[in-house]
């Protein structure tokens, strides 16, 4: 088997993985960087990203108003610390990216422009028109090609963490070209491989975004966290799942049921006027406007389509120019992918799923509790979503904690010994595992298993919840497993770039990480954020609830979940409100 | 949900474990109105033959996985729909230019080396950290390079740039189009590296206006134009090193 | 790195016939053949000059064969397609202009070069009516 060494490994090559590969090459000279990813790091699926990104510059704003802000919108599930070192470091990483050649959209007089997004008291979301996350990818990417210290390793399918000794000393990929197993051995790795919502069938997410990352860590005994918080996403394109940014909102849209009427009026995010406001009607949190639609859906009064029902988005008050101007990517897929002309037509749109708020339990500094291993992005759960994310924190997300795991896997490198010599003998056992699977007859198809679980996510961990259903999950979702452990069925048995067998290597870790959503969703017995309850935990339950879940695998077992407590410094919950409501609040 | 029609999708398939040459297989699929060719492929890899190999991601046109050739044409497999070809088939096969790693796939590393050979980064006039706070760009100013900073990547270009075909050591358009997006930006210094690639053989006099790499553009970049407003400043780079006595750069 | 995979590379044989795009740029190249053709035709009747007066008469007397008239007519298509094709290309290879603080559009270029060609072509034949 062939090896590399390299001080500090990256595991994927989006906006966190290239931020803290980066800050290892810039900010600590001298350690060898390997970039290992999936794709060729401008595909992944941080490109998708269309709004923007959190940063306080407003002279209306303050860093006060923005960790209220995602404390609140998090329900008070976030560790407030990490908050606090979040919102300080957000504008300097926007900066930093401006410098690298991230063209920021801006006002006349060349300064920055920064625009509402969901649940703000102040505009703080920098945009690069609707294709922020494109132009960050793009600007992360070309910015690192400057950097000889980073060796990247483009479409490098990394199947598991090795542990020797109590730490993380090694990576197993395929090298996806050939299919050949490389070992990586390291003294640190970055964990940056994205969240897990192709968990669910309706979605936002590139077909990449399969949670592998968190599956790997998750086996090696990390425990994840708040997997049950899952968001949907209020204006998703039926059927496809694709996003209409919140910026659409954010520059005034509004959404409509059948009737034509401004329903979330009538979910507490009220008065309608003055229109656009902060943290009222279309621009409350996401968890809120994606449980309204529920409602108006399950009243009957929205609208059919031939993929489901959906709601209106109507962007044409705002007039041609300022569309073509602030969403000319949302005006061009729209046409495209639903044959509606948003400067003529109102888009039908529904909740879809889009981000994982949960994930590989790490502190502020991205390390988690197997040392040498680091976390950052929306594979991991540093504590700063709570229990649902505000639109424009994920892109902050990657940029801040991707250096700050950067540098804490620098420093830990500095400090580590070089790898043990049994390591590849372990990756030679694991390798084994994999390519045995090329050679086993019968079982079933990846894309039977990947329906079914589809099937069992939407129908028991959805939008609203209830225990029988969740339980049952939880119980299909064992059964699935076992029926992937008995055989995956590959028409393809070569080894040069078998999609097939790594979608099958790929759906194991996707099916752990539902279980762990199944049960801790199934445990938390109250309604908070984007985990909503209708069985008679309505209320959000501090007493026993205002803590998290960490869930910790059982191998072939079900997992097991356990509740630790959240760290609050300075706000103290208190009831979560919206529109007319958080005016006499504030 | 619309009628469902069924379309014939042949596909170039190249196994290089197996095969010696490229061989097409023809593939009957069932599609709806909404229906992507990559939807196509997908229906084709899930249910018909698992072994069928492309790359996709995003599905929305933005991450430029998934170029192909449909009959002929380089386009994104997700936003060319199979109603547009129906009745006839359509044939699927790899982006032209590129060596073919399996079926559809094909081995991207030439084109990525081109990228890095571009300078594609920012050069500041003097060193700027977070705290000397964000460079003033105007509307204006960022006009002048936004269209070129659109590029996805996809490939597209290339497959129709017979020249690149013909002589790959050509640097192409997209990567000729992103070092004019960083010589437009008004905070770049970085412009004297760079026109040693612009003035190279295998630089912009690669190019011989065949244009066809600005027309599939999907994301309407014009790598055309970018190259050949830079034919115009490498023969002024060229003359204004004989005018001035002692060399410019020199 | 780990080895190179094997991969297939598709022979560029009849390239041309791939896209129509292609035949249109060959075209447009494959005209300049015609302004080579015409630049040598030229050449000719200057040596007939020097050589004397017998051999120029002959030169202007093929200039009113068929053959020549043909041939000048297939140049003159030829010339007219390529000057075409050149003014549709200008806007590609121009620096970004503006006027009134927008950008100059392409067809505005275009036609700019239309018009000067026309009238150069106008003033070109009017002094040669006038002075031959």
């Amino acid at each position: 088997m062939q090896v590399i060494q390299s001080d500090v490994v990256i595991i994927g090559g989006g906006g966190a993985g290239l931020r803290a590969a980066i800050a290892v090459a810039q900010e600590a000279p001298g350690l060898s960087v390997a970039l290992v990813s999936k794709v060729v790091p401008m595909r992944s699926h941080t490109v998708a990203a269309e709004g923007g990104s959190a940063g306080v510059i407003h002279p209306d704003d303050s860093l006060d108003k923005h960790f209220d802000d995602t404390v609140s919108g998090g329900d008070w599930l976030c560790e407030q610390d990490v908050v606090e070192y979040f919102v300080g470091q957000c504008t300097r990483e926007m900066i930093q990216l401006e410098q690298w050649g991230c063209p920021w959209s801006r006002r006349d007089d060349g300064s920055i422009n920064v625009r509402f997004f969901g649940g703000m008291k102040s505009p703080r979301t920098w945009f690069a028109a609707d294709k922020t996350g494109f132009h960050i990818l793009h600007t992360l990417f070309q910015t690192s090609l400057q950097f000889p210290a980073i060796q990247r390793y483009d479409e490098f399918f990394c199947t598991d963490l090795l542990v020797e000794d109590g730490r993380l000393q090694g990576v197993l990929a395929l090298c996806i070209a050939t299919g050949e197993p490389v070992l990586f051995q390291c003294k640190a790795a970055v964990l940056a491989t994205g969240g897990a919502s192709r968990v669910f069938g309706q979605n936002t997410n590139a077909g990449i975004v399969t949670g592998e990352g968190m599956g790997m860590a998750y086996a090696q005994g990390v425990p994840l966290r708040d997997m049950e918080f899952v968001q949907w996403h209020p204006t998703a394109l039926p059927g496809s799942g694709i996003l209409m940014t919140e910026g659409c909102r954010g520059e005034g849209g509004i959404l409509l049921n059948k009737d034509g009427h401004r329903y979330l009026q009538d979910y507490g995010l009220g008065p309608l006027d003055p229109w656009p406001r902060p943290r009222a009607m279309e621009l409350g949190p996401r968890d809120r406007l994606s449980q309204a639609f529920w409602h108006e859906d399950q009243a009957g009064r929205t609208l059919q389509t031939p993929h489901g029902t959906a709601v209106h988005l109507d962007l044409r008050h705002l007039g041609e120019k300022k569309i073509m101007e602030r969403l000319p990517m949302i005006c061009e897929l729209a046409r495209t992918f639903a044959a509606v002309d948003p400067v003529t037509a109102p888009i039908p749109v529904r909740p879809a799923v889009h981000y994982t708020m949960g994930g590989v339990l790490c502190d502020v500094h991205g390390a988690t509790p197997l040392p040498g291993l680091y976390a950052a992005g929306e594979c991991s759960s540093v504590g700063i979503h709570g229990a649902n994310r505000l639109g424009s924190n994920s892109l902050a997300e990657l940029l801040v904690f991707g250096r700050a795991a950067g540098l804490s896997a620098a420093r830990h490198a500095r400090e580590t010994p070089a790898a043990s010599a049994a390591l590849q003998a372990q990756a030679e056992s694991r390798a084994a595992v994999h390519l045995d699977m090329l050679r086993r007859e019968g079982g079933t198809r990846v894309a039977r298993l990947r329906q079914r679980l589809h099937e069992i996510m939407e129908a028991g961990v959805g939008i609203v919840r209830e225990g029988p259903r969740m339980a049952q999950a939880c119980e299909q979702l064992a059964e699935l497993r076992e029926q992937f452990r008995a055989g995956v069925a590959l028409d393809d048995r070569g080894r040069a770039f078998n999609t097939e067998w790594l979608t099958a290597i790929e759906l194991g870790h996707t099916l752990q990480v539902a279980e762990a959503m199944a049960h801790a969703a199934l445990l938390r017995q109250e309604s908070r954020g984007a985990h909503m309850r209708i069985d008679g935990f309505e209320a959000r339950d501090d007493e026993r609830f205002l803590c998290h879940s960490l869930i910790h695998s059982q191998g072939d077992a079900p997992p097991r979940v356990t509740h630790s407590p959240v760290t609050i410094t300075r706000s103290q919950p208190r009831a979560r409100v919206y529109g007319g409501a958080a005016q006499n609040q504030s | 949900m619309s009628q469902t029609r069924t379309i014939m999708i042949e596909c170039l398939r190249y196994d290089p474990e197996q095969d010696q040459a490229p061989h097409y297989r023809t593939y009957e699929v069932p599609f709806t109105d909404e229906m992507s060719v990559l939807e196509g492929l997908q229906y084709i890899k899930d249910h018909l033959d698992g072994s069928l190999t492309f790359r996709w991601s995003c599905r929305m046109a933005i991450c430029g996985s998934c170029g192909c050739m449909v009959n002929h044409q380089p386009i994104l497999s997700c936003q060319s729909f199979l109603r547009d070809y129906y009745p006839a088939r359509i044939r699927v096969e790899p982006l032209e230019h590129f060596p073919i790693v399996k079926d559809l796939v094909i081995d991207q590393s030439d084109f990525l080396g081109k990228l890095e050979s571009v300078t594609p980064y920012l050069v500041p006039a003097q060193p700027l950290t977070p705290e000397d706070g964000p460079n003033l760009q105007t509307p204006r100013q960022i006009e002048d390079y936004l269209g070129y900073a659109q590029c996805i990547n996809c490939l597209l270009c290339y497959a129709a740039c017979p020249q690149y075909g013909l002589n790959n050591a050509f640097t192409g358009p997209a990567a000729l189009a992103l070092l004019a997006r960083y010589n437009a930006d008004s905070r770049d210094a970085g412009q004297k590296t760079r026109m040693e690639v612009v003035n190279a053989e295998e630089g912009v006099w690669g190019c011989t206006l065949v244009g066809l790499c600005s027309e599939v553009c999907p994301k309407h970049v014009d790598p055309a134009r970018a190259i050949n407003r830079n034919k115009i400043n490498s023969t002024q780079d060229y003359f204004l090193r004989f005018l001035a006595p002692f060399g410019r750069g020199s | 790195m780990t080895p190179a995979p094997k991969t297939y590379v598709r022979p560029m044989n009849r390239w041309w016939m791939r896209h129509p795009a292609y035949r249109r740029y060959l075209l447009r190249e494959g005209t300049s053949v015609m302004v080579a053709a015409y630049a040598l035709f030229l050449l000719a009747g200057m040596v007939c000059l020097v050589l004397g007066e017998t051999a120029f008469n002959l030169w202007r007397g093929f200039l009113q064969s068929p053959v020549s008239v043909i041939f000048h007519l297939a140049a003159l298509a030829a010339f007219a397609f390529h000057a075409w094709t050149w003014f549709k290309v200008m806007p590609l290879t121009t620096p970004p202009m503006r006027f009134r603080g927008r950008p100059v559009p392409d067809r505005m270029i275009f036609r700019a070069a239309l018009w000067a060609w026309g009238i150069a072509s106008l003033v070109l034949l009017v002094l040669a009516m006038r002075f031959l």
